[in-house]
C-alpha cells in the first residue's frame, strides 16, 4: 500500500503516455475535401469532381454541398453523385453576381461536416457590393465528429503535436529541476544534489535531441518543398525557435564538456553548478526576448513565445495536456532512476 | 570601502597591463591582421548586413581572445593573497569594469580599422551616434559575459577552447540583439525606433553583472 502511495505518479505517467500514444495513432483524421477539378467556375452550370481525404462516401448517402463566403451560403450543389470512397461529382449553378471571386466549400453528410477554405474560384463573376444583389441561402450542419483536425498543409503530421511539443515542455522542466539542485548544491555543498543536477542535464539533453529529431521531421514535411527523405535540404530552417533549441543543446553539451575537463570531484560540482545557473538564466532571457523581436514559422508568433490561443481545438486539447504531463513525469522518473544508479555506483566505488 | 577597493583593483589591473605591453599589443595586432585578411578576401561589400555581421564576428573573436587572459595572470600565490584580503565580489566587479574599458577601446579601434579597410556602398545613410551606441552596449554585454565565463574556464586546463564553447552559446542573445540594433543604425534608424534594443541590451547587461556578482564567490572559494 505504501508503495502505491509513494509511486502513484509513475503509474500516472504510464497511463497518460499509453493514452496519448493510443489516441494519436488510432483516432482518424477528420474527413476533408482536399481538391476540386476544375478549380475555377464559369457563370451558369458547372460540373465539378471533388476529391477528399478520409471521407468514405457511401453509395446512396445523403450529401449536401454549398459554396459560401464569410459564412453566407451562396450556391447549393445539385445532382450529387458518389464516384468512389473519396470522390464525388457535384453540379453548381453560379449566378452573375457574388460577393467574392474566391469561395469556400462546405460539405455535410450525416457523418461529418467538412470545410475547405478558398478552394473554389469564380473569376468571371461580378463582385456584388451590397447584400441585395445576391441571395443568401440556409445551410445547416449537424454532425458532431470526434477526430483529429485535418489542417491545411499539416494533414496527418498533426499527430506529431503530441510528441514534438511536449519534448520541449519536459526539457524545460527537467533543466529547471537541474538548476534548482545546482542552487541547492551551492548552498550546502552536498554532493547528492550535484548528482541530481548532472543527471537532470543528461535527461534534458535526451529530450532536447528527441525534440530536435521530431521537429526536424515535421519541418521537412510541412515547411519544406523537398519532401523526399533522401535529400539533405528541408530538415532545418532558420527560425528563432530552432535557434533557441540549438543554443540550449549547445549550452548543455558545453556543460558536459566542462564537467569532464575538471578532475577533482568537488571542484567539478562547484564550477559546473555555477555555469549551469549562469547559462540557464541567459537561456531563459533568450527564449523570452528574441521571439518578441522576430517573426517565426511556429504557431503563435508576432510577440508571443508560446502558443496562439486558437491553435488547438477541444479534441486536441484532450490529448495535448495529458501528453505534456505524461512526458514530464516520465522525464522526472528517468532522472530519479539515473540518480539512484549513480548513488549505487558511488557506494560501490568506496568499498 | 567597497568602492575604494574596487577602484584600487581596477587601477592595479591597468598598471599590470602597462607592465606587460606585449599582451595588449598582441591583441591590437590580432585585430589589424584579422581585418586585413578580411579586406583581402572581400575588398568591398555591397550588402550592409554582411558588412555588419562580419564586423561583429571580428569583434566577438578579438574580445574572446582579449578577455580569455583575464584570469590567467593570477598565479596561485597571488590568488591566495587576494583571497585573504578582499571580498571576491569586488574582484569580479573590478575585472568586469576593467574588461569593459578594454573592450570598448578595442571595439572602437576595430571599428576605425574596419571602416578604413573594408568599404561598403550602403553605408551612406548610417546613423553614427546610434551605431556607436549599439557597439558600446553590445561590447559591454559581450565583455561582461566573457569575463564571468573566463573565470569558470580558468578552473580547467584548456582555457581558450573551453572559453569559446562555454561562452558562444550564451553570447548569442546579446550578439543577435547587437547585430539587429546596428543594422537598424546602418539603415538610418533613429533613437526612438531602437528603444526596445536599448532596453533589452541594458537589461541583459544588468542581469549578467548581477549574476556574476552573486555566483563568483562560489567559484572563488577553494
Amino acid at each position: 500500500m505504501n508503495g502505491i502511495k509513494k509511486h502513484w505518479w509513475k503509474a500516472l505517467a504510464v497511463i497518460l503516455l499509453v493514452y496519448t500514444i493510443a489516441f494519436s495513432f488510432l483516432v482518424p483524421l477528420s474527413p476533408k475535401i482536399s481538391s476540386a477539378s476544375p478549380k475555377s467556375l464559369e457563370i451558369g452550370s458547372n460540373t465539378l469532381t471533388l476529391t477528399g481525404y478520409n471521407t468514405g462516401f457511401l453509395e446512396g448517402e445523403k450529401i449536401y454541398a454549398c459554396l459560401e463566403f464569410e459564412k453566407k451560403p451562396l450556391v447549393l450543389g445539385e445532382n450529387i453523385e458518389v464516384l468512389s470512397e473519396n470522390k464525388i461529382r457535384v453540379d453548381f449553378t453560379v449566378p452573375e453576381k457574388l460577393p467574392s471571386k474566391v469561395l469556400n466549400l462546405r460539405l455535410n453528410t450525416t457523418r461529418f461536416n467538412s470545410f475547405a477554405p478558398e478552394l473554389i474560384k469564380a473569376y468571371s463573376v461580378k463582385i456584388a457590393n451590397d447584400s441585395s444583389q445576391y441571395t443568401t441561402l440556409t445551410f445547416s450542419s449537424s454532425a458532431n465528429n470526434f477526430d483529429i483536425p485535418n489542417r491545411l498543409q499539416l494533414n496527418e503530421t498533426i499527430r506529431n503535436l503530441m510528441f514534438h511539443v511536449p519534448m520541449w515542455f519536459a526539457m524545460m522542466i527537467i533543466l529547471g529541476i537541474s538548476v534548482w539542485y545546482s542552487i541547492k548544491y551551492l548552498n550546502t555543498f552536498d554532493i547528492k544534489y550535484d548528482i541530481i543536477a548532472r543527471e537532470a542535464v543528461n535527461i534534458g539533453l535526451l529530450f532536447a535531441f528527441l525534440g530536435l529529431i521530431t521537429g526536424s521531421i515535421w519541418a521537412k514535411f510541412t515547411w519544406s518543398e523537398h519532401t523526399n527523405l533522401f535529400t539533405t535540404s528541408g530538415w532545418w530552417v532558420n527560425d528563432v525557435k530552432l535557434n533557441g533549441a540549438a543554443i540550449t543543446t549547445l549550452i548543455y553539451l558545453a556543460y558536459r564538456i566542462l564537467r569532464s575537463s575538471l578532475q577533482e570531484e568537488s571542484q567539478k560540482a562547484k564550477v559546473s553548478a555555477v555555469y549551469n545557473i549562469f547559462a540557464f538564466v541567459l537561456m531563459i532571457v533568450f527564449i523570452m526576448i528574441l521571439p518578441r523581436l522576430t517573426d517565426s514559422l511556429h504557431p503563435g508568433n508576432g510577440g508571443n513565445p508560446a502558443f496562439g490561443k486558437y491553435d488547438l481545438d477541444n479534441t486536441l486539447r484532450m490529448v495535448f495536456y495529458p501528453a505534456v504531463l505524461g512526458w514530464i513525469l516520465l522525464g522526472v522518473w528517468m532522472v530519479n532512476l539515473k540518480k539512484r544508479i549513480s548513488n549505487i555506483e558511488n557506494t560501490l566505488d568506496y568499498e | 570601502m567597497f568602492v575604494k577597493n574596487l577602484f584600487h583593483l581596477v587601477k592595479h589591473e591597468f598598471s599590470l597591463e602597462m607592465k606587460q605591453k606585449h599582451f595588449i599589443s598582441s591583441i591590437v595586432l590580432y585585430i589589424v591582421s584579422t581585418i586585413f585578411v578580411c579586406s583581402l578576401s572581400f575588398t568591398s561589400i555591397s550588402e550592409t548586413t554582411i558588412w555588419n555581421a562580419l564586423f561583429w564576428i571580428i569583434i566577438l573573436f578579438s574580445l574572446t581572445n582579449a578577455i580569455s587572459k583575464s584570469f590567467l595572470n593570477e598565479n596561485s600565490d597571488k590568488q591566495l593573497f587576494l583571497y585573504t584580503i578582499i571580498n571576491p565580489r569586488v574582484l569580479i566587479l573590478s575585472k568586469i569594469l576593467y574588461n569593459l574599458v578594454l573592450s570598448i577601446l578595442l571595439v572602437l579601434l576595430s571599428f576605425f580599422i574596419f571602416n578604413f579597410f573594408i568599404q561598403s556602398d550602403g553605408l551612406s545613410d548610417i546613423n553614427y551616434n546610434l551605431f556607436l551606441l549599439a557597439v558600446l552596449l553590445g561590447s559591454m554585454s559581450l565583455s561582461s559575459t566573457l569575463t564571468m565565463v573566463s573565470a569558470i574556464a580558468s578552473k580547467t586546463n584548456n582555457n581558450i577552447g573551453i572559453l569559446s564553447i562555454l561562452a558562444f552559446p550564451i553570447l548569442i542573445p546579446s550578439l543577435l540583439l547587437s547585430i539587429q540594433f546596428s543594422n537598424l543604425a546602418i539603415n538610418g534608424g533613429t533613437a526612438d525606433m531602437a528603444g526596445q534594443f536599448i532596453v533589452f541590451l541594458s537589461l541583459i547587461n544588468l542581469l549578467i553583472i548581477i549574476l556574476s556578482f552573486l555566483l563568483f564567490p562560489y567559484l572563488w572559494r577553494e
